[in-house]
């Protein structure tokens, strides 16, 4: 069927909207404190999410390591002449040898204290990013927004990972990672109500009206922080207490002195991001007001352990929150969805 | 935009196919738009687009305008107040404790109480005129000259240049697939749409 076959006074285009989804160009790009994770479309209409752990071991080695490095499908790159493992071998090594990993981000952002930040992670994107499909394509990447806790600014955060997209051939965009989760599993109400990631280093809080973000904000704990406090209360590596809370625990029935360990600050971390989203609410000015009860979406790495979203509603229910609320709910896959967000954003280029 | 505009578009960007074409990849049917119904859509998204940005940007500019009026009384009052300082110098050149003069007082007279006053006026106001530089930031309201947007490209020069060996090439990243968003996009789109 072509063009001249229409006998209209008009030429008409054919738009085929059959069931094969055209696959759009751009990509969402996750930049977790914990770890990295790039989405496309495929061609089955579904997402290919590539994800890598965000951090590095500096090992002693030589050709021989090397080559059984490469034959364990351990990644390595060799800086400044050290050698160093990348990604969740990193983190699987510092375990087995009783090491911390080294981590390029902290508290959402890049960290300042680590020399190796920036080169570790451009290898890292490039890695889960590959090629752009076509130069300049867009790739939205997830951002903080700043703390209500501490004093942290955003500006060289997203202005360094910007020029870095750029480099890698996109055309870089920031958006707010609670946004994305907004765009990633809001759909069905109209992207309006709460999302919430609960990452590595922080938790981010978007409420969004019909897409519009109306007030965004992160509160400077996540997940680094219930291992850090895990660590601390039990005397072992964060590694560890990484590897554990991360083993299948289930915070609602902890078996033993360390799940409990994981559960009790998990329940403060919830309460606490409760606490600074409901003050947040009632202090300031420009709140939006809704008639209608919204949805709370959580997502992020540290939303996975067992149990996570039974014990967000025990604590909702003590807290007053000042705007009516309807489901809260846990997404599918809550390590992709901001990533997912980010593709949808990159696809639509908004 | 032009009907004719929006055609060569489209022809630009779309594909001839036949119609044993379609069927053999399955489709029995297809959906036909006209073009000239395409350009009417466009031009209504646009205008809606635009009305919205002037619905926000004026909204925006009362709010600033309503912050700029209580800034400025907060200024008013500050002068009202050192207005009131000098004229207390004035009235008591040797302190409060003795007599008031008559008249004005040359300012060289002061006192040390009315030094102290002054100086405790002057930590106010100072503070003051912190608080509402803060809060002009706050409003976007700077009396600083913006600078240019700061571009971080050239942080990566020498990472670019420097040799590095790896294996990266021969390793497969964790891929994990999950469900698209073709209902996200569409949903997204009716939304832009509809105002």
């Amino acid at each position: 069927m072509t063009n001249e076959d229409y006998n209209d006074d008009h030429e008409d285009v054919a738009i085929d909207t059959g069931s094969n989804t055209e696959v759009a160009l751009g990509k969402g790009l996750d930049l977790g404190t914990a770890n990295i994770a790039a989405a496309v479309q495929n061609e089955d209409g579904g997402i290919t999410v590539n994800v890598e752990r965000n951090a590095f071991l500096e090992i002693g080695g030589d050709g021989h390591s090397k080559t059984m490095l490469t034959k364990l499908n351990v990644p390595y790159v060799v800086h400044n002449g050290r050698m160093i493992v990348l990604g969740e071998s990193a983190f699987e090594l510092a375990n087995v040898f009783g090491k911390e990993t080294r981590r390029p981000m902290s508290d959402g952002l890049i960290s300042p204290d680590e020399v190796d930040a920036l080169p570790i992670m451009k290898l890292i994107i490039s890695k889960v990013l590959g090629e752009p499909a076509q130069p300049g394509e867009n790739c939205y990447f997830s951002v903080p927004a700043e703390s209500l806790d501490i004093d942290n600014n955003i500006v060289y955060h997203q202005g360094l990972f910007e020029g870095m997209v750029n480099k890698l051939g996109y055309t870089g965009k920031a958006i707010n990672e609670a946004h994305a989760v907004v765009f990633a599993e809001l759909a069905e109400n109209d992207f309006t109500g709460i999302g919430l990631s609960f990452g590595g280093g922080m938790a981010n809080a978007c409420v969004a009206y019909k897409s519009i973000p109306c007030v965004q904000f992160s509160v400077a704990r996540g997940g680094d922080w219930i291992d850090k406090n895990v660590a601390n209360v039990l005397g072992i590596q964060r590694s560890r207490a990484t590897f554990i809370k991360e083993s299948g625990v289930d915070i609602r029935d902890p078996k033993n002195r360390e799940e409990e360990a994981v559960a009790i600050y998990y329940a403060n971390l919830i309460n606490y991001v409760l606490q600074n989203i409901k003050s947040r609410f009632e202090s300031g000015s420009n709140m939006p007001t809704f008639n209608e009860p919204i949805d709370i979406a959580c997502a992020g790495g540290t939303s996975l352990v067992g149990g996570f979203i039974e014990v967000f509603r025990d604590e909702f229910a003590k807290i007053d929150f000042p705007i009516p609320v309807g489901r809260i709910f846990r997404a599918e896959d809550a390590l992709t969805s901001v990533a997912k967000g980010c593709l949808v954003a990159a696809a639509i280029g908004d | 935009m032009e009907y004719g505009q929006v055609r060569d578009e489209l022809v630009a960007r779309s594909e001839v196919r036949s119609l044993d074409d379609l069927e053999q990849r399955g489709k029995q049917r297809v959906q036909v738009i006209r073009a000239d119904h395409i350009a009417e859509m466009i031009e209504n998204a646009a205008e809606r687009a635009r009305q919205e940005a002037l619905a926000n940007s004026s909204g925006g500019e009362l709010e600033l305008a309503e912050k700029d009026r209580e800034i400025d009384a907060l200024r008013t009052e500050l002068d009202a107040a050192r207005s009131r300082l000098a004229h207390f110098d004035a009235l008591f050149p040797n302190g409060p404790t003795a007599a008031p003069q008559p008249g004005p007082a040359p300012q060289s007279g002061a006192g040390d109480s009315g030094a102290q006053i002054a100086s405790v006026v002057d930590q106010l106001s100072n503070k003051m005129n912190e608080r509402l530089d803060q809060m002009s930031k706050k409003l976007g309201i700077s009396t600083a000259v913006d600078a240019d947007q700061v571009n971080l490209d050239a942080l990566f020069n020498q990472h670019d240049t420097a040799p590095t060996e790896s294996n990266l090439d021969d390793m497969q990243v964790k891929k994990k697939t999950a469900g698209g968003i073709a209902s996200n996009l569409e949903r997204l789109k009716k939304l832009k749409g509809n105002d």
